[in-house]
């Protein structure tokens, strides 16, 4: 009994993240169909799974871990469109200029673009960081990456938003001293 | 250690990742340098963007509980509610129906100072509570509260004050505590006899005040 009341609890609360889920997958993709299909999917398996979740206390890391994994999957299923190892510096070509960006700085439109510009593994970091609250330790154990590595691609990102947009030239060039070149 | 601290260092501090030893050695370096502090207000405002980007997405389903966001009614003493919440975004809004408070602070506030002038153990504890609770759900390592004491307010800052422990409390979890220089000389309080957490603030409280407000601090009256 005292099983099942539990495993009850667990599954509501798997419920009840659904949304927040949902916000991370599409901060990660950028689509609200895939977002959709992601969440889903994690609510799916964080069900399936939920027996193995042995200490309640790590439930969201759990949760989100869950998601990185049928992120990942789903990037191996679209054959190589998409590089599975990180390129940390490698941009996409449809990276909008600064003028561009700079046209609608700060609307809501520009910063999800210029955070679907980053790099797949500095976006994770910076969105489950910012979105979620989580500490660098449980982004680290989320993302299976060192927690310096989570330290280092939170700052690349910052940066790199902030020069994308910041709207203060002063602030700029104080800050792409800083930045490592990407440009090809 | 004179060298400048990292941008990790400063984004650690914006993301509450530090602990208050780290935290208050770069908070240091920061009051002394300008750059410094224009770095890691970018660093803050990026991360406040990205929060507010994602706030509102078209759902499906019942949104999110603000609970996680919108952090707590805090009741002062009974005669003052402080209202903080940390939305997406940044936006702190704080709201006292203290008597001839503030009605309303909304700004990307960089911090709260507290300003208490009575010799009153009870509200001196509640606020005390109440000033980490902020500081805690702030959520940003660069969210400051200040406790400014003067008037009769001097006296409990003293090393034999009745609420000592909850001001070391206090102070060990990044609240800073000020009291009054001129209300100090008035109520014969040296600083030798204050609290060794308490700072004097030598040019006066409200000159403290001001100048943390000028800093973008909210502030409340008790």
């Amino acid at each position: 009994m005292f099983w099942f009341r539990n495993h009850h609890n667990l599954h509501q609360r798997i419920e009840d993240a659904r949304h927040r889920l949902r916000r991370i997958a599409y901060s990660w993709t950028h689509d609200f169909a895939l977002a959709d299909d992601l969440s889903q999917e994690t609510l799916l398996r964080a069900i399936e799974r939920a027996p193995q979740l042995r200490d309640p206390d790590r439930f969201d890391a759990w949760l989100f871990q869950i998601m990185k994994n049928c992120w990942m999957d789903t990037l191996r299923s679209t054959k190589g469109a998409i590089d599975i190892n990180d390129i940390e510096d490698t941009l996409t070509e449809s990276r909008p200029g600064p003028d561009q960006i700079f046209a609608t700085s700060q609307s809501v439109m520009s910063v999800r673009s210029a955070v679907a510009c980053l790099p797949r593994g500095q976006r994770e970091v910076l969105t489950l960081v910012d979105l979620e609250e989580f500490s660098y330790s449980q982004a680290a154990e989320i993302l299976q990456i060192p927690i310096g590595t989570v330290m280092s691609r939170l700052c690349r990102a910052r940066a790199t938003l902030a020069t994308m947009l910041i709207d203060s030239r002063d602030e700029i060039s104080e800050l792409r001293p800083r930045l490592r070149k990407v440009e090809s | 250690m004179t060298q400048k601290p990292s941008d990790e260092m400063l984004n650690a501090l914006i993301d509450g990742q530090l602990d208050s030893e780290e935290r208050a050695k770069i908070l240091a370096k920061l009051a002394a340098d300008p750059a410094l502090n224009k770095r890691v207000n970018s660093f803050r405002k990026i991360k406040s963007l990205v929060r507010h980007a994602y706030a509102d997405l078209p759902v499906e389903t019942a949104p999110r509980s603000r609970s996680g966001l919108h952090r707590g009614i805090y009741a002062f003493c009974g005669v003052a509610i402080l209202s903080i919440g940390i939305g997406l975004g940044h936006v702190v809004s704080v709201r006292s129906h203290f008597p001839g408070g503030i009605a309303s602070i909304q700004t990307g506030a960089r911090g709260l100072v507290i300003q208490i002038v009575d010799k009153d153990a009870g509200k001196w504890l509640v606020a005390l509570e109440q000033a980490q609770a902020a500081q805690s759900s702030a959520k940003d390592g660069l969210f400051q509260v200040a406790i400014v004491g003067y008037g009769a307010g001097v006296e409990m800052l003293r090393a034999d004050s009745p609420v000592i422990d909850a001001l070391q409390k206090a102070h060990s979890s990044g609240i800073r505590l000020v009291a009054c220089g001129i209300a100090m000389r008035q109520n014969g309080i040296s600083r030798s006899a204050l609290a060794s957490v308490v700072e004097p603030a030598e040019a006066g409280g409200i000159v403290e005040i001001v100048r943390l407000q000028r800093q973008g601090y909210g502030y409340v009256r008790l």
